[in-house]
């Protein structure tokens, strides 16, 4: 019988730590995503996206990853006067857009390049900094005044110093815009090109 | 306030002062400014700027190019919205455009809201 008891004890005990370990094991997909994000000195939309679709979940692990979500979309917001991020993992604008929605944006716009057969996807810093390949941030600072508040702060500039930075000339590509959230005209749809970008794109002859 | 906040804020102002939509704007956005603490050297563009949309018109680009300036000889380029003061003049550059469509409404409401701290930015 007290074999039997402490048989019975050492089970309880096992389930305990399982559950233990189980509660504080987020999803395998949520933490992939949170720990790529957490060690590198950039975030990708990519990383953000998966995490963000995993807090959609209605158990206590979705509480958990809506605190990582926010933790991320706040390093995320404050790490732009690094380096500028990779390209963003999304191969259209649209999908820049909803993936930009689902990591948090409600307002800006995503942006798709395409220049031989290659496309660059980006989407707007949202009011953090971003640092440009040095060939664009010349043609924008030969913009003409009056400059929006916003100047250099676009997609546009993301997708161009992506190309330039893989060796690829966007001369003869075309460009395509579009909103995120509440932004004009409403999620998912084409948004006018500002007149700084305008002129940027025009000097690197892309077609809009 | 968000974007959306200010741009409902100038819609009101156009309908009982009968104004159009932009110089509305940027009536709106001007109270909030005015109401802020500037750096020293971005305070005569603000005085400008209150002057020019009370219908007194000023040089409202050389004013712009004047921001510019004060932004680029403080930060490195694009770091200055990282920093309050470069944040601020952000947001007075909103003041000091000439014209503006609905998408130039939308954005300049947007990112204004994002300069002052309010939300996140469209541009």
């Amino acid at each position: 019988m007290r074999r039997l008891m402490s048989f019975f004890v050492s089970l309880l005990g096992s389930l305990l730590l399982l559950l233990v370990a189980m509660a504080a094991d987020p999803s395998p997909d949520a933490g992939t995503a949170f720990v790529s994000s957490a060690t590198s000195d950039t975030y990708t939309y990519d990383g953000m996206a998966s995490v963000a679709h995993g807090s959609t979940t209605s158990s206590s692990r979705g509480v958990v990853l809506a605190a990582v979500v926010r933790e991320v979309s706040g390093r995320a917001e404050g790490v732009s006067a690094r380096p500028r991020e990779p390209p963003v993992a999304a191969n259209t604008a649209d999908a820049a857009a909803d993936a930009a929605l689902a990591g948090g944006r409600t307002t800006g716009q995503a942006v798709e390049l395409t220049v031989g057969g290659q496309v660059f996807t980006d989407v707007s810093t949202g009011g953090a900094p971003r640092m440009l390949n040095g060939a664009v941030q010349e043609a924008l600072d030969a913009v003409p005044f009056p400059r929006p508040g916003w100047h250099g702060a676009c997609a546009e500039l993301g997708c161009l110093s992506q190309a330039l930075d893989a060796g690829v000339n966007p001369a003869g590509g075309s460009i395509r815009a579009v909103a995120i959230g509440t932004s004009n005209p409403g999620h998912g749809l084409p948004k006018v090109i500002c007149t700084s970008c305008s002129i940027v794109l025009d000097f690197f002859g892309v077609r809009r | 306030m968000n974007g959306q906040d200010y741009l409902d804020a100038a819609g009101h102002l156009a309908r009982t002062e009968g104004l159009d939509p932009w110089t509305a704007l940027m009536r709106i956005l001007l109270a909030k400014l005015q109401g802020m603490d500037l750096p020293a050297p971005l305070r005569p563009a603000l005085v400008q700027a209150a002057s020019h949309w009370s219908g007194h018109a000023g040089d409202l680009l050389g004013e712009n190019a004047k921001v510019w300036q004060y932004i680029e000889a403080a930060h490195p380029a694009g770091a200055d919205v990282d920093a309050p003061d470069g944040r601020a003049a952000r947001a007075l550059l909103c003041v000091l455009m000439p014209a503006g469509d609905d998408e130039a409404r939308s954005m300049t409401a947007e990112w204004f809201a994002a300069m002052t701290g309010d939300e996140q930015a469209a541009g």
